[in-house]
C-alpha cells in the first residue's frame, strides 16, 4: 500500500473509453489499475492498458458488467481495495455501492443513500423543492395516485409526462392537448414499466425550446462542496446528448453565478460526496428548474477538465481516500472554451440507427487543443453488444470561435473506416449558422432534419470517390493492369 | 462487362483503365484521370470499400458483374461472358435471373 493512499489498486468496473480514461489517471497517480472485462472486450484498449484484468461472464456482455457479485469477487481476487464504476452500468446502483462497502472496499462514488435519493426522480425533486431550490410546476402520482390525473390537468400546458424511475429520456411524453392526456399517461406508464420495471409517473410543465444546462459539483466526506461551473448540453437527439460545451454561450455572468450556486447548494444540502452533476432546464426567459442529479462521473466531464485544469477522476479518488478538497470555490476558474463531440457508431440519415463493423483504419485527430478519449483501436470491432458511443473528441480554444475552428479541423482529420460514424453529421451541425450563433435548444435537431440527412455529393467529388474506390478494388485494378495503356487508349472500338 | 460500385443506394457502372502514367475512371460517358495523390484514405474488406475524402467518409460496395447480371434478370447491353478460345455455345443450363454459384 502506498504511503499516501489507503488503496494501491483501483478496479475499474467498466469498459470502453471511460475505462481507459479512469485507468490513465489511476496510473498517473502511481496506483495500479485493474479492469474486469467480458470476452467481447478481450482485445480492447482498456484491457491492454490495465495492470491486471479478470474476465467476467454473463448471459449477455452487458449482463456481465452488471453482475455485482462477480465484480466484487474479481476485485477481491485482484487485491483491489477501491472500485471506480465509471458511468452507466453500476455507477448509480446503490446496491453495488453497498456491496463494495460491505466487502470492506472503497466505492469511488457517493454514499449509497445519496445514490438512492437522487436516483428516485420524484424524491430528488421533492428534496430540492423542500430546500427552496427551483423545480417546475408539477403533479406527482405518488402524492395521491387517485387524484393524479386531476392534478396533472391543472399543471400549465404543455406538459411533460415522466417515469418516476426514469432517465435518458425513456418513457417521456409531451402533451399539448388535455384530450390526449389519459392515453399518453397509459403509454408512459407501460414504457416506464418496460424500461425501469416501475410504472409510477409524474407530470411537469414542459418548457418549450429549453436549453439543457448542468453544473459539475464536487463534494468531500468533510462537508465541503464546490462547483466547477456549467456545461451546456442542448444539442440532443432522442433526449440524448451529442455535443457539450463550457462555458454555456447562453448565460449572462449573473445567470451563470446563480445556476452554479444553486447546484452547489443542492449538493451541500445532500451532504454530497464525490463528483456529481446537477442538471437544469433553462427557459428562453432565463428561468431554470432542477431536472435531476447524476451521482457519478459524467460522459461530458472532459470539457470541465479542459477549462478548469482539474482532473475530475483524480478528485474522485482523493475524496474516496478521505482527503479534504484541496481548493476553495474562488480558485476554480473557467479559462477558454471547450466543446465535446460524441462519436457514435450510427447513421444519422437513417434515424440515428446504430451501426456495427470492423475498425479497419483509425487515425485520431491531433494538434493543439485536441483531446481524443476513445475505447476503440484499429483492428478492433464495433459490435451491437454495447452503447454505440465509441469515442469523444474534445477541443479547447481561447474562445468559442477558436474551439469551433479546431473542432472542424479535427473532425475533418478524423479517419475511422469500416464502421459508419456520425462525424459528417457533427461537422454539418458545427457549421450550421444556428450553432455558430449559439441558437440551440434541445429540440434543435428535430427542427432541422437537414443536418441529419446525407449531404449531396458534388459531381467532381463523386468522381474522386469512385476513382479512389476503384483503385482499391482488386478486380477493377487487375482488369485495368491486364490491358496495356495503348490498347486501353484505343477504347472499345477495337472489338 | 461493366463493373459497378454502389454508394448510397445508387449503382455507378464504371471501368478502370491504364493511362500513360496512371489510371482512368470511365463513368457513364465521361473519362477522368484518377489522381493517386487525391488525399483519399481507403480501406477494404471483401467487397466493402470505405473512402475518407475531404473530411467525409463514404461506404461503397463493389458489385460483381455476374451478380448484377443475375439480380437484374437482364444485364446492361454490353454485359456478357467471353470464352477464352473460339467455339460454339451448344447448351445453356440456366435461365436469365437464375443465381449461379
Amino acid at each position: 500500500m502506498s504511503a499516501r493512499w489507503p488503496f494501491d489498486t483501483v478496479l475499474v468496473a467498466n469498459r470502453g473509453e471511460i475505462a481507459v480514461r479512469v485507468l490513465r489517471t489511476v496510473q498517473r497517480l502511481g496506483l495500479k489499475g485493474a479492469v474486469v472485462y467480458h470476452a467481447a472486450d478481450r482485445g480492447s484498449p482498456a484491457v491492454a492498458m490495465a495492470d491486471a484484468s479478470v474476465e467476467i461472464t454473463g448471459a449477455t456482455p452487458v449482463a456481465a458488467y452488471l453482475d455485482i457479485e462477480q465484480i466484487v469477487a474479481a476485485a477481491r481476487s485482484l487485491g483491489a481495495v477501491a472500485i471506480h464504476p465509471g458511468y452507466g452500468f453500476l455507477s448509480e446502483n446503490e446496491d453495488f455501492a453497498r456491496a463494495v462497502e460491505t466487502a470492506g472496499m472503497v466505492f469511488v462514488g457517493p454514499k449509497p443513500e445519496q445514490i438512492e435519493l437522487m436516483g428516485d426522480k420524484v424524491r430528488a425533486r421533492a428534496f430540492v423543492a423542500k430546500h427552496g431550490f427551483p423545480v417546475a410546476p408539477s403533479a406527482i402520482e405518488d402524492d395521491d395516485p387517485k387524484t393524479f390525473v386531476a392534478r396533472a390537468r391543472k399543471v400549465p400546458l404543455p406538459l411533460l409526462i415522466k417515469p418516476a424511475a426514469g432517465g435518458g429520456g425513456k418513457g417521456m411524453r409531451i402533451v399539448r392537448d388535455l384530450a390526449v392526456l389519459q392515453p399518453e399517461i397509459e403509454r408512459a406508464r407501460s414504457e416506464g414499466q418496460r424500461y425501469f420495471g416501475d410504472g409510477r409517473l409524474y407530470v411537469e410543465r414542459y418548457i418549450e425550446n429549453p436549453r439543457h444546462i448542468e453544473v459539475q459539483v464536487l463534494g468531500d466526506a468533510h462537508g465541503n462542496v464546490v462547483h466547477l461551473w456549467e456545461r451546456e448540453c442542448s444539442v440532443q437527439r432522442r433526449f440524448q446528448k451529442i455535443v457539450e460545451e463550457t462555458p454555456s454561450p447562453a448565460l449572462t455572468a449573473e445567470q451563470r453565478r446563480s445556476i452554479c450556486e444553486t447546484a452547489a447548494g443542492i449538493a451541500r444540502e445532500a451532504g454530497y460526496r464525490n463528483a456529481g452533476t446537477v442538471e437544469f432546464i433553462f427557459g428562453a426567459d432565463g428561468s431554470y428548474y432542477f431536472l435531476e442529479m447524476n451521482t457519478r462521473l459524467q460522459v461530458e466531464h472532459p470539457v470541465t477538465e479542459e477549462v478548469t485544469g482539474i482532473d475530475l477522476v483524480e478528485q474522485q479518488l482523493r475524496v474516496a481516500a478521505g482527503e479534504k478538497l484541496a481548493f476553495a470555490q474562488d480558485s476554480v476558474r473557467q479559462q477558454g472554451h471547450a466543446i465535446e463531440f460524441r462519436i457514435y457508431a450510427e447513421d444519422p440519415a437513417r434515424g440515428y440507427l446504430p451501426t456495427t463493423g470492423p475498425v479497419l483504419k483509425l487515425s485520431p485527430p491531433q494538434g493543439e487543443g485536441v483531446r481524443w478519449d476513445s475505447g476503440v483501436v484499429e483492428r478492433g470491432e464495433v459490435t451491437a453488444a454495447f452503447d454505440p458511443m465509441i469515442a469523444k473528441l474534445i477541443v479547447r480554444g481561447a474562445d468559442r470561435a477558436e474551439a469551433m475552428a479546431r473542432a472542424d479541423r479535427a473532425l475533418r482529420e478524423l479517419v475511422l473506416l469500416g464502421c459508419q460514424t456520425n462525424t459528417g453529421f457533427l461537422r454539418r451541425l458545427l457549421n450550421h449558422p444556428a450553432f455558430a450563433k449559439a441558437g440551440i435548444h434541445t429540440g434543435f435537431l428535430d427542427a432541422h432534419p437537414d443536418i441529419a440527412a446525407d449531404a449531396p455529393i458534388p459531381r467532381d467529388t463523386l468522381e474522386r470517390i469512385l476513382g479512389a474506390a476503384a483503385l482499391a478494388t482488386r478486380s477493377l485494378r487487375e482488369g485495368a493492369d491486364a490491358v496495356p495503356a495503348l490498347h486501353a487508349a484505343m477504347g472499345a472500338w477495337r472489338n | 462487362m461493366h463493373h459497378a460500385l454502389r454508394l448510397r443506394d445508387a449503382d455507378y457502372a464504371i471501368e478502370l483503365s491504364r493511362s500513360a502514367d496512371g489510371y482512368r475512371l470511365h463513368l457513364e460517358d465521361r473519362v477522368v484521370e484518377v489522381r493517386q495523390d487525391s488525399g483519399a484514405v481507403v480501406a477494404t474488406r471483401g467487397d466493402e470499400v470505405y473512402v475518407h475524402l475531404d473530411g467525409e467518409t463514404y461506404h461503397l460496395r463493389y458489385e460483381h458483374p455476374l451478380e448484377r447480371l443475375a439480380h437484374q434478370g437482364h444485364g446492361a447491353a454490353d454485359d456478357g461472358l467471353r470464352a477464352p478460345m473460339p467455339g460454339s455455345l451448344v447448351s445453356v443450363a440456366v435461365k436469365a435471373g437464375q443465381a449461379v454459384q
